[in-house]
């Protein structure tokens, strides 16, 4: 079951790519097209993204980037 | 970080000029597809900010563009080609392997039995020969050509998502010479992390991997980038990061500048760099819509279209730049009346 945290970034993703059906799969956008996801995540979440954060075991599908947003907004 | 600062040799190191040359060829984002980019246009345009950039024909190589760009700073400043004391050329696209592009612009520019090298940073290349030559007037060579000049275009794969539509070509120069300590370079600050040595390169072609007809095949003489995104990201915090430990170093505030000219990868990590940077957006120059990323050249066109268009005497200029490698530069300017006389002969002093 989706929490709101979860439905807000699959909403983000979902304005660049389309959402697989099961979200612990591969998520395949051109690099470019993950640069905007990630900056529209930033804006939503009001975090900063270092370069270093930006690998596939936090941006390789729609899970990693939920469970990785949720680490940037964890109080 | 290490930084020059000029003053702390009690000397001074100015700008007398500067100068840029493009190669005459528009190529737009629809001659991109035509080339077998896949992408359209105007998702190229989205993407990057890039509408067309100027690429070389013909035999036309990285030495005539600083050649070009060469002897409009020299003409501007009214300096000889036979008066300067030393050349610096940086590029990542020499006309050959070897021998350097800097002798072949020697030649070109008619320049004495003076030392000319070539030197490779990458898009930080242009303050990089900042670099190199503000020490070599402070060392007796005066003045010294600082040129970034790169061809970019000889290396793109037109059919590379990532890359297809970010580079064009062009050069900038920098004539260097003495001056008092309080204007033109007030300090400089170079950097590198060889970590990122394969974040964005050319893998064939080097003593690595040599030319070979299965590199070619392979397409492994152009360039590669292979995790965009974080190049991105890390392009923006190379520049931030090196642009904050030259104004912590010089005890100059963000409000101090007047402009800040960034190496200009492409319009988003611009878009980005203003956003993250503490500085009003306008004051930060953009100047890639029509010329794409030039690596080397990027930054020293940008800054000569500034100061012959928006600088004023007295203002505070950082220049900073991230590239390959990793490397990364910051240089600070101030802005001195001789130096936009010799830009803007036509304006009234």
């Amino acid at each position: 079951m989706e929490d709101a945290l979860e439905e807000q970034v699959r909403a983000v993703i979902a304005e660049h790519a389309e959402l697989p059906a099961d979200g612990a799969a591969p998520l395949e956008v051109e690099s470019l097209v993950l640069v905007q996801i990630a900056e529209d995540l930033e804006a939503r979440f009001d975090f900063v993204l270092r370069g270093r954060e930006l690998t596939p075991e936090h941006f390789g599908s729609v899970a990693a980037i939920v469970a990785f947003v949720r680490t940037k907004v964890a109080p | 970080m290490r930084v020059l600062r000029p003053a702390a040799f009690g000397r001074g190191v100015r700008l007398l000029a500067t100068g840029a040359a493009l190669p005459a060829r528009v190529v737009t984002n629809a001659d991109l597809v035509a080339l077998g980019a896949p992408l359209e246009p105007e998702e190229m345009e989205k993407l990057t900010g890039i509408r067309e950039r100027r690429w070389v024909e013909g035999d036309e190589a990285t030495s005539d563009l600083a050649v070009g760009a060469a002897r409009e700073a020299l003409g501007r400043a009214s300096v000889a080609a036979e008066d300067v004391a030393r050349l610096v050329l940086a590029t990542v696209s020499p006309d050959r392997l070897s021998p350097s592009a800097a002798c072949v612009a020697h030649a070109k520019l008619g320049l004495g039995a003076v030392p000319v090298h070539d030197l490779t940073a990458s898009c930080s290349g242009f303050v990089y020969a900042l670099d190199a030559a503000a020490r070599a007037v402070l060392t007796g060579d005066a003045p010294t050509l600082a040129i970034g000049a790169d061809v970019r275009s000889r290396f793109v794969d037109p059919t590379d998502r990532a890359t297809c539509a970010l580079f064009g070509d062009g050069a900038a120069a920098a004539l260097l010479g003495e001056g008092p300590p309080d204007e033109g370079l007030l300090a400089i600050g170079l950097t590198a992390d060889g970590r990122g040595a394969e974040s964005v390169y050319v893998p064939a072609g080097g003593s690595r991997e040599p030319a070979s007809a299965e590199t070619v095949e392979a397409g492994r003489h152009t360039i590669r980038m292979a995790e965009g995104p974080r190049v991105y990201l890390e392009a923006v915090e190379g520049m931030i990061g090196t642009a904050e430990a030259l104004l912590e170093a010089t005890q100059t505030r963000w409000e101090d500048l007047a402009l800040v000219v960034p190496h200009q990868p492409n319009r988003r990590i611009l878009d980005r760099l203003a956003r993250l940077g503490d500085f009003d957006a306008d004051k930060l120059v953009v100047d890639i819509e029509d010329k794409g990323n030039m690596s080397a050249a990027s930054v020293g066109v940008a800054l000569d279209r500034a100061l012959r268009e928006r600088a004023r005497v007295g203002d505070l200029v950082l220049v900073v730049a991230a590239g390959a490698g990793y490397t990364a530069g910051a240089a600070l300017l101030r802005v001195d009346a001789a130096l936009l006389a010799a830009l803007r002969p036509g304006d009234a002093p």
